[in-house]
């Protein structure tokens, strides 16, 4: 088959779900069809941004001569037409969802915002249910998929890692790592603001592009500003393989983001690096995978409780070590392997 | 700078500027910039391409995620057509030239695109003339270097020739088989996979399997070598100014290159450094004869070659977009 | 709150700039309002002067568009009179915003604004032919050509079928307008919402005689016409009505109160003689209000007549109803909105007759009309209600905005690509466009 994988992309970023389409492109050739990778551009930082980028994605031509099937993973990338598309829904466009009335959300709270919000969850209601299937990448995403534009999913398919071979065991060093996009909504200040109430000597090791500079600048101020230079690093930006060395030696994983969709790659890593990780009870659907006290900890979202459970942790190697093989156990216990997602994404 | 290259592309088709926004990242990133490519799927051949071109222009290319991006370069046409205030146009392809030149009002579309760009660069007289008529007069002449440089190394000449034809061109095709049949040289036509069928046909129907066989364009490497050891090559497309590395490639590797009287190559590349045929019968096999009774004049046509491609660099391709 | 910019004649001797302080007086309490006065130069002649009030005759047009800009929404208070809107609608054009039109006709504010003012005659034609196309674009040219007087109008049906409503709303984003006729005439032409709220309470309502009962049956009926007494007002019917009918001369006195028209002034003398109905018919002139509100209390049927009618909204029948009196209406337009109930809706001479007569007869079935009438404006031209509605209505023209912004980007960039030469991919975006829209 000829397979067009069609995602939306913000110049200069690159993060999960970017990973994510690569990863299902690395697999899908393995199985000896072709694929063509689609990035449209999309620009979310003005309503009218949003609602033109939607209307760019339905005018978006693909022959069906050349194409057998189409798989979108983002908004609005779902919104190109196509006979034969099936989605694995990664992301709606959650700040007119769950992210309603709080900070993030993008669209002003007026009449105008009101308006755009409406137009972009009617098109969603519309365009969702041309795809012949929908998949989501965790149960979160079916629920809010469920609740918001009453669409029951095709069923839950865990992302894995494209090269697990990469992540193993190895020692328990003397530091939490965090490797992730760094944006607001990751939250590594948060972790920054844990390690002022740190009385241990472990040390915090943050690594990661930042979406944009202002934000990079604003953390190494931080951890000037608290005296912390010793204990917390900033790496920018690591390879794939100085990534999985990181976590092979980490004493264990955070993983802090907001409310997001899934429990994330990084949560993915360190599972099979034999490594917890801990989590916040709002950062979305890390629980899917996580359970507090068996792989890592779920703690409140704050410096202080974050501290205590990397202190508490510390404190006890043994039950570290035992967590972290809970950990590795929790990917077969969740299917998460790359046949399951073909078997459903290709109906082979 | 944030820098963003955009291109279209068929998907499972062809791309229409194959391999140009690369090697322009590359060299734009060794000078400090961040680069970011976007490819955007064009369907040329559908009825619906002001849609499509419509959809280009929804989209913003100026900000996101908090970062300002600098400058758009834009290749071809329809990329061109991406709205961006400091945008750069490189137009390379028979497709280029065709998006200025429709009768009626059915240039538009390509038109908009161009009068707001602050550079424009064309690979050919062609379609600078094109964009002239349409009263764009600054436009530099910018042919592409190679994407694949180190593909292409001069290396002793074998009894074979390389041979770029243009699509669904029987009499061409006819022409060079009848040369390689006088010369009792092999023929490598270049060619892209969907055109390999119907080459291998004619090849077959001809009875000259032992003579031609088609070479893949996708495969670089295995045309690099072809070139790089080549006796010479054969550029017969007139159809576009440019059509990917063959013919800079055969310079740089310091063969011998011969161009139909009707390429657009002529104007392009310095008469020192090619031979112009007529295109006749027999006129190919005697040019081709008299190289090879001649061995000074082919060393000759090789250094000039070498020397008009080593002053084909990225940098300035990304000095003059940038400019 | 939402920030409004209202546009609108504000001089104390405007209509509209009475109906504007009714509404704002209300509204201020509801919505950041400052008000732009198109009329004056002094604020002291201002209905509200202590307000928030900007005069747009004393202030740079910058100054103004950038107030414009910084409101949520402008409204733009739309007439006839030439001198007192021109400039609104000047601004109106500018600045997208909701427009309450007050005159459905137009006619003269634009022969006004082009021929008069600017002697810009292929001006006027423009907007006579966008609003009509072939057919206005002859008339037009038949009024530029001094063929047809523009002033025929006013007395003929012609200027309602002619109405230029759909040149002066041009590019609003909505339109508020009184009437189910108005709205029923716009929506033939508007791509845009159009909201049809009722009046509201008119400031005589609160008038100490206007909360007076009927008078006491009496011998004499007494009927009553007011306002600018000209041809539409039927005063000629109501006295050929009179003269024709024995119930009637024996049992009524009519005045007739306001100017008088001369040429139709003459006519109506000559049929008071005609019929010799001196003893029974008073022209009164003009009148001062307390002496008009006087009249209005010791009546007992108020004749207020109008054919044709020009699609207005009658404010002197709501002041009518407002003083529960009986009410004689033609029936059409706004006027044939009222409830079969309240008003006495004639169509003819003859049923003009019937109607008057029953009136005068049937004095229980004159007062139960005076009650459910009053009734019947008491709840339905609430200025509370009017505000709400109106909110309401700017809410949802707010809400529709990103879309029309995508339609108008949409527009702009395929005509900068040249689709008004593909008419079928221009069609597909609006397709797409239009699905976008939240049902």
């Amino acid at each position: 088959m000829n397979i067009a994988l069609v995602n939306v992309k913000a110049p200069f970023v690159r993060g999960g779900a970017e990973y994510l389409i690569d990863s299902l492109a690395a697999k899908i050739v393995e199985r000896g069809h072709r694929i063509v990778k689609i990035e449209l551009p999309f620009n979310w930082n003005t309503p009218q941004n949003v609602l033109s980028h939607m209307l760019a994605c339905r005018l978006i031509r693909l022959d069906p001569e050349t194409i057998d099937l189409v798989i979108a993973i983002k908004f609005p990338a779902y919104y190109v037409p196509f006979a034969n598309k099936k989605l694995w829904l990664v992301h709606q466009l959650r700040q007119v969802y769950e992210l309603w009335g709080t900070n993030y959300q993008i669209f002003p709270s007026t009449p105008e915002g009101e308006g755009a919000r409406a137009m972009v969850i009617a098109a969603d209601n519309l365009y969702l249910r041309e795809a012949k299937a929908i998949y989501t990448n965790s149960r979160i995403v079916a629920g809010r998929l469920k609740r918001f534009n009453d669409i029951d999913a095709d069923g839950v398919l865990y992302p894995p890692l494209l090269n697990p071979e990469l992540f193993g065991p190895g020692e328990f060093g003397d530091y939490f790592f965090y490797p992730s996009r760094m944006t607001t909504i990751k939250r590594q200040e948060l972790a920054i603001e844990a390690m002022r109430h740190v009385r241990s000597n472990f040390k915090l090791v943050l690594a990661g592009k930042a979406d944009h500079d202002a934000y990079d600048k604003h953390l190494r101020y931080k951890i000037a500003h608290y005296g912390l230079e010793d204990r917390v690093k900033l790496l920018g930006f690591i390879s794939d393989e100085e990534k999985a060395r990181l976590m092979s030696n980490a004493y264990a994983a955070l993983y802090i983001p907001f409310d997001e969709d899934s429990y994330g790659y990084v949560t993915l890593e360190a599972f099979h690096s034999h490594k917890p990780v801990i989590t916040l009870i709002d950062s979305g659907g890390t629980d899917e995978v996580i359970e507090d006290g068996l792989n890592g900890l779920i703690l409140q979202p704050s410096a202080e409780a974050l501290a205590e459970g990397m202190e508490r942790l510390w404190a006890d190697r043994a039950a570290t070590r035992a967590m972290g093989e809970a950990a590795f156990e929790t990917l077969d216990r969740h299917g998460i392997r790359w046949e399951h997602v073909l078997e459903n994404l290709l109906g082979e | 700078m944030k820098i963003i290259i955009a291109t279209t592309f068929m998907p499972f088709r062809h791309e229409a500027h194959p391999g140009l926004a690369e090697p322009l990242a590359d060299v734009l990133r060794e000078q400090g910039h961040e680069v970011d490519i976007v490819r955007l799927p064009f369907d040329a051949d559908s009825e619906s391409q002001l849609e499509q071109i419509f959809a280009f222009r929804c989209f913003d290319l100026t900000t996101g995620s908090g970062n300002i991006f600098d400058r758009l370069i834009a290749i071809g046409w329809a990329a061109g057509a991406l709205r961006h205030p400091a945008k750069s146009i490189w137009l390379t392809t028979s497709s280029d030239q065709a998006a200025f030149t429709m009768s009626g009002e059915s240039h538009r579309p390509a038109e908009r695109g161009v009068r707001e760009a602050k550079r424009l660069a064309a690979a050919s007289d062609g379609i600078a003339s094109a964009l002239r008529t349409l009263g764009m007069d600054e436009v530099s002449l910018l042919y592409p270097p190679l994407t694949d440089a180190a593909a292409f190394v001069p290396k002793p000449a074998q009894d074979h020739l390389v041979i770029k034809l243009p699509q669904d061109s029987p009499d061409r095709t006819a022409l060079i088989l009848e040369t390689l049949q006088e010369t009792r040289m092999r023929g490598m036509f270049v060619v892209r996979p969907e055109e390999r069928a119907s080459l291998c046909d004619t090849i077959q129907a001809a009875g000259m399997t032992d003579l031609a066989q088609p070479l893949n364009v996708t495969d670089r490497a295995a045309v690099g070598e072809a070139v790089s050891t080549a006796f010479a090559v054969l550029h017969l497309d007139s159809s576009t100014p440019y059509s990917g590395d063959v013919p800079l490639g055969a310079l740089r590797a310091r063969k011998p290159l011969l161009l139909a009287e009707d390429t657009l190559l002529r104007s392009v590349f310095p008469a020192s450094a090619i031979l112009t045929v007529k295109l006749a019968s027999h006129a190919f096999t005697e040019t081709l004869k008299g190289l090879r009774d001649d061995r000074q004049r082919c060393e000759q046509l090789g250094a000039a070659g070498a020397r008009f491609e080593k002053n084909m660099t990225w940098e300035q391709v990304a000095k003059r977009l940038l400019a | 709150m939402t920030k409004i910019a209202w546009l609108t004649p504000f001089s104390r001797s405007s209509a509209i700039g009475q109906y504007s302080a009714i509404i704002l007086e209300k509204l201020a309490a509801m919505a950041e309002v400052t008000i732009f006065a198109s009329d004056l130069e002094d604020r002291a002649q201002a209905w509200l002067p202590d307000s928030d009030l900007r005069l747009l005759k004393r202030e740079r047009s910058a100054t103004i568009e950038a107030a414009l800009a910084a409101s949520d929404v402008a409204i733009y208070n739309l007439g006839n009179y030439y001198p007192y809107h021109g400039i609104i609608w000047d601004y109106s054009r500018r600045f997208p915003g909701i427009c309450i039109l007050h005159d459905l006709v137009m006619h003269p504010f634009f022969i006004d604004y082009y021929v008069y003012n600017q002697h810009n005659n292929a001006g006027y034609l423009r907007e006579i032919t966008y609003a009509h196309g072939e057919a206005g674009r002859i008339l037009g040219e038949k009024v530029v050509r001094g063929e047809i007087d523009p002033m025929f109008f006013w007395s003929s049906a012609t200027l309602l079928d002619y109405s230029m409503a759909k040149a002066a709303l041009r590019g609003a984003e909505g339109a508020v307008v009184h009437s189910a006729y108005a709205l029923g005439r716009l929506t033939e032409f508007s791509g845009f919402p159009v909201k049809h709220i009722p009046f509201p309470t008119p400031t005589i309502a609160h008038h100490p005689l206007a909360k007076s009962p009927p008078p006491q049956p009496r011998e004499t009926v007494k009927l009553l016409t007011y306002g600018m007494i000209n041809p539409n007002k039927c005063v000629d019917q109501v006295i050929e009505a009179i003269g024709t009918s024995g119930i009637l001369r024996a049992q009524i006195s009519y005045d007739v109160v306001g100017k008088l028209e001369p040429t139709y002034e003459r006519l109506l003398r000559a049929g008071i003689d005609k019929y010799n109905l001196r003893e029974h018919v008073t022209l009164h002139g003009y009148q001062p209000d307390e002496t008009l509100y006087q009249m209005m209390a010791d009546a007992d049927v108020i004749i207020n007549l109008r054919n044709p009618h020009y699609g207005e909204s009658s404010w002197s029948l709501l002041e009518a109803a407002f003083f529960g009196r009986t009410t004689v209406v033609w029936k059409h337009g706004y006027y044939d909105e009222f409830p079969d109930d309240t008003v006495v809706k004639v169509n003819s001479l003859d049923t003009l007759r019937d109607g008057l007569e029953k009136l005068v007869v049937d004095t229980p079935d004159r007062y139960r009309r005076a009650e459910r009438l009053r009734t019947y404006a008491e709840s339905t031209f609430v200025t509370e209600r009017y505000c709400d509605e109106l909110l309401s209505f700017i809410e949802r023209i707010r809400r529709q905005r990103p879309l029309l912004g995508l339609a108008d980007f949409a527009a702009e960039q395929l005509y900068l690509l040249g689709a008004a030469n593909d008419p079928s991919a221009v069609r597909r975006v609006a397709d797409e466009i239009d699905r976008l829209r939240p049902s």
